[in-house]
């Protein structure tokens, strides 16, 4: 071993006895020839990144070894473009469903649609909804057929009540500038959409409840149908807003637990 | 006191001693206010300044400058050594020097990530303040590593100058020890970065495996009561020993108690602690994470990886060398004397001073330039910031001339090292 001039190792700075080959610990090759080679040309004995031992190198040498450690972006995740499209899909569908719920206001303040039609289409699309619900949780959880009687009389009971305020709800702003109205409409409406329950999934680290997004959409609505002129107008809105606000967001919210399973 | 306040003192003893004269500027600490002086005349200005958060102060940017002027022409500084990339002080003392055209040199103690919101608000700070600087010194070639990165430096301008121990003040108790258990101490402050959480889920699985292991725990910090809810949920109260806040001078007596000393941190540039331990003959046991595998040899130390189930090993490792008593402890405090001492630190610091001290002082256009590359809108706010300190430094010296200002007397140190010799005698003779 005489012809060899590495006495220490360079990675744990573990220092050889006169007839060992390998380092004990990280089990480093004595005979290692780019070394062996390094070592004749400076004929120092190579850099260490140790501190306990005194080096023949100035305080701020910069060894071939500097940041070779260095692990770039080691907890970066990519997305592919369609899985972030997928996955914000939710909050575009949630704007667009109140965009949509403004312009059906917009059609009704200026008579371009009846308040007759609105309710009938409405109508219509909820028993829909509800029929292809009821079928398909039949199929998973056949317990579910008894309440399908209460959900009936709830609907009544509920539709019956709205009609019977309608009246009221008609001239509830009639002080109030519209200005106010529709100012106070988009900050509702924004509040809706950020503390809406866009079904992250897991419940128990949830800040705001997501009743606080629907009692947003529904006060906004209330406003809303105050301008409005006559009370079947303003029934048509509100059950419309009902509809699409609190019963929607759950079936679109179902459909997607299920596409995803 | 912890290894930068050590760091402070010993490193001003040593300079002394070597001649150098050397004054401390920090924030007042409660009633700890104005001036005063520590062994050997070492000169310390306590500046008032709002402590907001755990003896954090509030960066005024500004509001700092008219005193430290003062300060410094009295005392007729030449060069300004800033610790700590966490002070704020630090990075207002160093700017406010350029701004004067004197030397600056700044020391990096810890390491910091890239990637969360207060890291990167500090790296951006760091790199104002050491866009402008002479040199830096770091405690260690990961911390230099980090700090390169951190801060875009020439890493030739960036020095590793280790910390070290008073080894005398840190002599191995063999007849401190209990003999018939083996005894594991932890000492450090009980937070989240020195890794407590590994610790509490470590300790009642040791405590399973190994009957006859106490712990011993020094320190105080928001993760004590973890420790103490682990500890009453395992029954380990004759087992863990909480301690609280350790002074400084009883370290020493904590740690020859034990036989191992274990550290858990999760992020480290230099441990200290670990560097004391081995010095009181104790075998390390340590997360390799930062710099910790560059302080000290292998026969000393045993590595584990920053999570649970290889802490435990590691922790079984070195309880299986102290029971056949492969651990020497007087032989790793005569080797730890060799390898870290003060007076060779500040040897390299006087290295890294006569340095700078050969360096040009960059005029105003200069260092506007590199300023400005800071960054597309940090580089033009940094220049703002910049003009506007030099502006007040020309409003000061407009107001309160260098030539009005006092010149402090020097602490006359090689009289005062006379008349302790003679004293001394005077003692021996009576």
């Amino acid at each position: 071993m005489a012809n060899i001039s590495i006495n220490f190792c360079p990675t744990d700075g573990y220092q050889f006895r006169a007839d060992e080959a390998k380092c004990i610990y990280c089990s480093f090759d004595r005979s290692n020839k780019v070394l062996v080679q390094e070592n004749k040309v400076n004929n120092k004995n190579p850099w260490r990144k140790l501190l306990w031992v005194k080096q023949e190198y100035p305080d701020n040498h910069v060894d071939s070894s500097f940041l070779e450690e260095l692990q770039k972006n080691a907890n970066l995740r990519t997305y592919d473009y369609w899985t972030v499209v997928m996955e914000s899909g939710v909050i575009s569908q949630h704007i667009s469903s109140i965009v949509i719920f403004i312009a059906v206001f917009i059609y009704l303040y200026l008579d371009m649609l009846s308040a007759q039609n609105l309710i009938v289409i409405g109508t219509i699309f909820t028993s829909i909804g509800y029929i292809f619900w009821d079928l398909s949780i039949l199929k998973t959880d056949p317990s579910y057929e008894y309440t399908r009687r209460q959900t009936a009389k709830g609907a009544i009971l509920f539709f019956a009540t709205l009609l019977g305020l309608s009246p009221i709800l008609k001239t509830l702003t009639k002080d109030t500038s519209s200005d106010t109205i529709w100012a106070l409409t988009v900050i509702l409406f924004l509040a809706n959409m950020l503390f809406h329950d866009y079904g992250s999934g897991n419940r128990t680290n949830i800040k705001f409840p997501g009743s606080l997004s629907t009692n947003a959409a529904i006060f906004a609505s209330v406003l809303l149908a105050s301008r409005l002129p006559s009370n079947s107008h303003v029934f048509g809105l509100m059950s419309f807003a009902v509809e699409w606000f609190a019963l929607f967001p759950i079936f679109r919210r179902y459909t997607k637990v299920k596409n995803i399973k | 006191m912890g290894g930068v306040e050590s760091h402070l003192y010993q490193l001003s003893q040593r300079l002394i001693q070597r001649g150098h004269k050397v004054i401390i500027i920090t924030h007042s600490y409660g009633n700890r206010t104005g001036i005063r002086y520590l062994t050997n005349g070492l000169k310390v200005y306590y500046v008032p300044h709002m402590v907001i958060y755990s003896e954090a102060t509030l960066p005024t940017i500004y509001g700092f400058f008219p005193i430290f002027r003062n300060i410094v022409l009295r005392e007729k500084i030449d060069i300004v050594h800033g610790h700590q990339a966490f002070s704020s002080l630090c990075h207002e003392a160093i700017f406010h020097a350029r701004t004067m055209g004197m030397k600056a040199c700044f020391t990096d103690h810890s390491l910091f990530g890239f990637a969360d919101a207060s890291s990167i608000l500090m790296n951006k700070m760091l790199k104002f303040t050491l866009s402008d600087i002479d040199h830096v010194i770091c405690v260690s070639h990961t911390s230099k590593e980090n700090t390169v990165l951190r801060a875009a430096l020439n890493p030739r301008i960036v020095s590793v100058i280790p910390n070290a121990v008073v080894a005398s003040q840190f002599k191995p108790d063999p007849g401190a020890q209990d003999q018939n258990s083996i005894t594991i101490v932890v000492a450090s402050r009980l937070v989240y970065r020195k890794g407590m959480d590994l610790l509490v889920a470590a300790i009642p699985r040791i405590c399973q495996i190994h009957a006859k292991v106490r712990f011993i725990i020094g320190g105080d910090g928001p993760k004590r009561i973890d420790l103490e809810q682990m500890r009453e949920k395992y029954l380990l109260h004759d087992r863990v020993e909480l301690l609280g806040p350790v002074m400084h001078h009883e370290v020493r007596n904590v740690l020859t108690k034990g036989q191992i000393f274990l550290n858990t941190s999760l992020t480290e540039a230099f441990c200290i602690g670990m560097v004391e331990a081995a010095c009181c003959g104790l075998l390390v046991v340590s997360t390799k994470v930062g710099g910790v595998p560059e302080v000290l040899p292998r026969h000393m130390i045993i590595f584990a990886k920053p999570e649970e189930d290889d802490l435990v090993n590691a922790v079984s490792k070195a309880i299986e060398m102290i029971r056949l008593k492969k651990v020497v402890p007087i032989k790793f405090h005569d080797e730890i004397k060799e390898m870290y001492s003060w007076v060779n630190v500040a040897c390299r610091t006087e290295k890294v001073y006569d340095k700078i001290w050969q360096m040009k002082t960059p005029p105003l256009m200069e260092r506007l330039r590199r300023y400005y590359g800071c960054g597309v809108w940090a580089g033009k706010i940094f220049c703002i910031l910049v003009a506007i300190d030099y502006l007040i430094w020309m409003f000061l010296e407009w107001i309160t001339p260098r030539e009005g200002i006092e010149i402090a007397p020097a602490f006359p140190y090689q009289k005062y090292r006379k008349m302790c010799q003679m004293a001394e005698k005077d003692e021996d003779d009576n």
